[in-house]
């Protein structure tokens, strides 16, 4: 929740122009420090299986159309410790990002194929088919896409027998701040489901926290 | 060869003159023609190139002594007429001695110009003889090349006519003096439009064809007629002037380094100005790639290369990116790693660095690879304050990367140890500096901050808080507030126990705006995380609280505001007695009273405060908590219900969610009737 | 310059066709070069800056009568620029600080290597000299302080000091520093420093168009066997060896 107002002037502080700013988050449900928990279905044929799942968000810079934090798998059976990753995030904000991938191993048929499991996102499928959503304005649309793609583990070595190839589609509501993904890894089970809720640990409400890069 | 042998025995035979004697002879009335020529020469030839010399001399009072001679020597050789050796070699000689003064020595350029040598160097231009010209225009150079020097009134009597002939005169010299006296003091648009209508610009246009001592000056002074000038830059590619960019253009290939350094300097001042020229890639490629290359100069061009560099690429993501694919990270820390550079050089490419990182993850990625996390940590112990902010600076820019902040890259000992030192640093610009560092380094996410309380980093950023520089309080609350970034219990108490309730309470109320938004932001951090963290804004009898709520009842500031109903909407997240407190703040029962401040924040032009508004509008109503009914019923009371149903299609996506959130909330805990 | 572009010519022209060696003897060879036309004025213009670069104030003299050839700087200045080198290479390096100064002032304050190493120059003449006290004292008092502005400087500074600490100067490992060449450096550098301060290039042109003859007939060698100018003194065309 960074309230730096862009527009107006600060005459009386030495302003760095180049600031690293923490430009403003499009809903303030997903500005930094903001937190969420939920689950992530492995299920495979052989057995119904979920760990819990910790995500915080760490940095936005809306400019690049990017977004970070560190998600935390909680009864991981490998693993004795929860196993917390950072991830980056880009968004599809069609300036920076569109909803084709191009990389990652995901071609733009996988792209629509997880697109279209968010219901969210069926009133855009026909533009996203024709111009790849070039033309769409998704700035006041109430739903936001992104992909979340792990980059390091944090707190354990690359042995723990997890792999962060894969990346995740992923569906920001706006209006209740819940998240919805898909794992994408064509060497992993398809569809792993992610379903996350905004959090206020033991708080009757919101809150909200900031830094600011100088 | 014994005869020259013999000459060099005897010359090195003889004792070189003491400081005190020739300042003696300099000063004495009785010292005859001869003695004080060659005093004279004896001073110049002991203080050039010695900056050591300079200083002793200066203290000896030497300074005076000489501007009195040159002085009274130029008012003996008007009244004489015609040409006088004798007094022309006095003249050129003190000249010479106070030029040496002037060169590269601020204290020198001072005590030139308190003796007021200045209105005595500016009448040899004229002279008949065109030794003591020279000598007059070299000095006059030199001291125009300080700062220090005042600067030229254009505008004054037949200042503008003067400065042209000095640029329309055959010697070389003259002419430099004219365009270093333009590169000095030409500041404002109104001087640029004037010197440009005055023929200034064509005739140094016409300079950048003649000898390099003119061709260099000419690019220096076009540069500062032209600085954030669009209106004369237009003018200076207009056809009226050829093909003058073309012949700019053309410098950046010549065989001269501060020739080409110069006409780099031009193009970049151009193409600040007015980005829609030097467009072409190739064009902008090759100003990163020549400036690059005037590096390697061993001289004042490789200590200046950098500098211009730093401003083609500030602000600029599309320079970096370029500058960033044509490998320039890698061949400034190539110089680096040769080690023992110039302090001036290294500044330069620790700015030029820094400004590369400024936004682009890519160059921090290939910057920190390089290991210059090393370099900056050096540097930071580096003689030179100069050298020191800088590598801060450079610090601060890469710590914008939250992917290295959350991997604990920079909270370590041997980060955190050097630059928590600069903050007693006796130059305010390194404090600053440091200080910009140290407020990313603290967001670290993952390693324990404690790394940096355990330092005694805390300490000393509580100190900076009550800093009389406002910009260091800024900074200094600033990295606080990063510090209380998702922070421990335990390391509230301990950030909290030094800062103490009554200066933050104080740094809320700073006369300074940005220091009220940066401790407001502090305080917000401070009741988020656990809800164990509210209970301090009611230490004390509510003083922080009281704070906070009479900021966002007067502050002119809407940030300030913000960052205000923020810390209400935390504080509401809590338990009943806090939001009851919150409601009692912001809705007083007066009966009569006046309109509540929330409504005016409802009704802002800012979407931000609408939405941090809302939010603690939303946090008061939340249906599961037991009071919910009492503060709507309240709420309802003061026109918020009405209100908020103006906002259900409100133009901010965030404002409308939240809006018909806090909407529904009231819905469902009904009116009170029946 | 005309045998070089010659031989460039030459060069290309042999490429093309192929790779068997060529052999040109020296009838050919003279015949072409008779038809590569190069104008006098080009080739004394040439000889004018050699000469002034170089400083050869008569010569420079006697070539601008016989040819006709402005000089593109005052003769004047050559001699004063000469007797500040010849000064330094006899030793007498205070005296050239002073023609320098003289001269003009700003090339030595804007110059602090150039500068250093004159005053490093000095340091070595008192050390040549045996004056060990004197050259200590100087060591300290001139030249300290600029080390302690350039690291550089600081290590240069140290290796001229470590010459008092050998017995045997002739024999030890700074030995070079004692030798002519290193004067002729310094003089050289001086010589530079002037001519650049005077807008004028810092070398001749010469010496660097005779480095591409010998690079280009190093190439053409790889080709043919033609007739080679082996001494560059003569310009001797040698028959083409087989």
């Amino acid at each position: 929740m960074p309230v730096r107002v862009p527009e107006s002037s600060m005459p009386s502080q030495v302003s760095d122009d180049n600031a690293g700013n923490t430009t403003l988050p499009p809903c303030t449900l997903l500005s930094v420090g903001q937190a969420f928990s939920g689950t992530q279905n492995v299920s495979s044929l052989q057995k119904d299986e979920a760990w819990r799942v910790n995500v915080r968000i760490l940095g936005c810079d809306l400019d690049h159309g990017y977004l970070c934090g560190t998600m935390e798998a909680l009864n991981v059976p490998m693993a004795d410790t929860p196993v917390i990753t950072f991830w980056e995030g880009e968004i599809v904000d069609t300036k920076n990002y569109t909803f084709f991938t191009n990389k990652w191993g995901a071609t733009s048929d996988d792209d629509i194929k997880h697109w279209t499991k968010f219901p969210s996102f069926s009133p855009l499928q026909s533009q996203v088919e024709t111009d790849g959503g070039k033309s769409l304005d998704l700035s006041n649309y109430p739903y936001i896409f992104m992909r979340w793609k792990e980059q390091y583990f944090v707190n354990v070595g690359t042995d723990c027998g997890l792999t962060i190839a894969g990346f995740y589609y992923v569906c920001f509501s706006c209006s209740d701040g819940s998240v919805s993904g898909f794992y994408y890894d064509p060497n992993s089970s398809p569809f792993q489901k992610l379903e996350l809720k905004s959090i206020n640990e033991g708080r009757s409400g919101f809150s909200f926290s900031s830094y600011q890069l100088q | 060869m014994p005869t020259s042998a013999a000459a060099s025995s005897s010359s090195e035979n003889q004792s070189r003159p003491v400081p005190e004697d020739i300042v003696g002879r300099l000063s004495s009335s009785m010292a005859s023609y001869e003695i004080k020529l060659k005093a004279l020469r004896d001073l110049k030839n002991q203080i050039i190139g010695n900056r050591t010399k300079k200083l002793a001399f200066l203290k000896l009072g030497a300074v005076p002594s000489v501007v009195s001679i040159l002085s009274s020597a130029t008012a003996a050789a008007s009244c004489r007429g015609g040409y006088d050796d004798n007094l022309d070699s006095i003249i050129i000689q003190s000249a010479a001695v106070i030029g040496s003064f002037a060169c590269g020595f601020d204290a020198g350029v001072q005590a030139v110009l308190d003796a007021g040598a200045l209105p005595i160097l500016l009448s040899l231009i004229s002279h008949q003889n065109e030794k003591v010209v020279d000598a007059g225009a070299r000095s006059l150079k030199l001291i125009y090349q300080s700062k220090l020097a005042p600067k030229y009134e254009f505008f004054k009597d037949q200042n503008l006519e003067f400065l042209l002939s000095l640029l329309n005169c055959k010697n070389e010299n003259v002419t430099g003096l004219g365009a270093c006296v333009i590169t000095h003091s030409c500041r404002t648009s109104i001087e640029q439009r004037a010197l440009n209508d005055a023929g200034v610009v064509r005739k140094l246009i016409s300079l950048l064809g003649g000898s390099v001592i003119q061709r260099d000056s000419s690019l220096e002074s076009l540069a500062a007629i032209l600085k954030e000038n669009s209106e004369v830059i237009l003018k200076f590619v207009g056809p009226e002037n050829g093909r003058a960019l073309n012949d700019v253009i053309e410098l950046t290939k010549d065989k001269h380094p501060r020739t080409r350094l110069l006409a780099c300097m031009c193009l970049v001042v151009i193409r600040n100005a007015l980005p829609s020229y030097l467009q072409d890639l190739q064009i902008k490629t090759k100003l990163v790639l020549i400036l690059l290359e005037l590096l390697d100069d061993p001289g004042q061009v490789g200590e200046e290369a950098p500098f211009i560099l730093s401003s083609l690429i500030v602000g600029k993501e599309d320079m970096q990116r370029l500058a960033f694919q044509e490998n320039v990270i890698d061949k400034l820390c190539c110089h680096l790693e040769k080690g023992s550079l110039q302090a001036k050089r290294l500044q330069g490419i620790f700015l030029a660095l820094a400004d590369l990182c400024s936004r682009l993850e890519s160059c921090r990625t290939k910057l920190l690879s390089l290991k210059a996390l090393q370099f900056m940590v050096d540097a930071m112990s580096h003689d030179s304050a100069e050298v020191r902010a800088a590598a801060c600076i450079c610090l601060k820019n890469v710590s914008r990367s939250v992917e290295n902040l959350s991997a604990g890259t920079f909270m370590n000992e041997s980060v955190i140890n050097p630059v928590v030192q600069l903050l007693c640093d006796t130059s305010t610009s390194v404090q600053v500096a440091a200080l910009g560092a140290i407020s990313n380094v603290v967001v670290d996410f993952m390693v324990q901050k404690t790394t940096f309380i355990q330092f005694g980093g805390v300490k000393q950023l509580v100190e900076l808080s009550k800093s009389m520089d406002s910009t260091i309080r800024m900074n200094a609350v600033c990295a606080l507030r990063n510090l209380m970034f998702l922070v421990s219990d335990r390391c509230k108490e301990a950030i909290l126990l030094e800062l103490t309730q009554s200066t933050l309470t104080s740094l809320i109320c700073d006369p300074e705006v940005s220091v009220q938004e940066q401790a407001l932001a502090l305080v917000c951090n401070l009741v988020d995380g656990s809800t164990d963290g509210i209970r301090h804004v009611f230490a004390d009898n509510c003083s922080l609280l009281r704070a906070v709520v009479r900021q966002i009842q007067s502050a002119s500031k809407v940030e300030v505001v913000i960052q205000g109903m923020y810390v209400l909407t935390n504080v509401a997240s809590g338990d009943e007695l806090h939001k009851e407190a919150v409601m009692d703040e912001l809705f007083p029962t007066l009966p009569g009273g006046p309109q509540s401040i929330v409504i005016k924040f409802l009704q802002s032009n800012e979407s931000q405060l609408r939405t941090a508004a809302v939010w603690t509008l939303v946090n008061l109503t939340l249906p599961n908590s037991s009071g919910a009914f009492g503060r709507a019923v309240k709420l309802r009371r003061a026109g918020i219900i009405s209100q908020l149903k103006n906002m259900m299609n409100d133009p901010c996506l965030d404002v409308k969610l939240r809006a018909r959130t806090a909407f529904g909330q009231m819905m469902t805990l009904g009116d009170g009737s029946p | 310059m005309s045998l070089l572009w010659f031989v460039l010519g030459q060069l290309a022209e042999i490429e093309s066709m192929g790779s068997s060696k060529k052999i040109i003897t020296k009838e050919e060879w003279e015949k072409k070069l008779n038809d590569v036309k190069i104008r006098k004025e080009d080739m004394n213009k040439l000889v004018m800056n050699f000469l002034v670069t170089e400083g050869y104030v008569d010569a420079a003299e006697k070539f601008r009568k016989e040819s006709g050839t402005e000089p593109d700087i005052d003769l004047a200045t050559i001699t004063d620029r000469m007797a500040v080198k010849k000064a330094v290479q006899c030793g007498n390096v205070e005296d050239a600080i002073e023609k320098v100064n003289d001269l003009n002032p700003e090339i030595l304050d804007t110059n602090p290597q150039l500068f250093f190493h004159l005053q490093q120059q000095r340091l070595i003449e008192l050390i040549r000299n045996g004056k060990v006290a004197e050259a200590l004292e100087f060591a300290q008092e001139e030249l300290a302080p600029r080390g302690e502005e350039n690291q550089s400087f600081l290590e240069e500074l140290e290796r001229t000091v470590s010459l008092l600490a050998f017995e045997d100067v002739n024999n030890c490992p700074v030995a070079e520093l004692l030798d002519i060449s290193q004067r002729l450096k310094t003089a050289s550098e001086v010589n530079a420093a002037i001519l650049t301060s005077q807008s004028h290039e810092k070398d001749p042109k010469l010496p660097s168009l005779l480095k591409m003859l010998i690079w280009a007939q190093n190439q053409l060698d790889e080709k043919a066997a033609y007739p080679r100018i082996n001494d560059i003194s003569t310009a001797t065309l040698e028959d083409p060896g087989v």
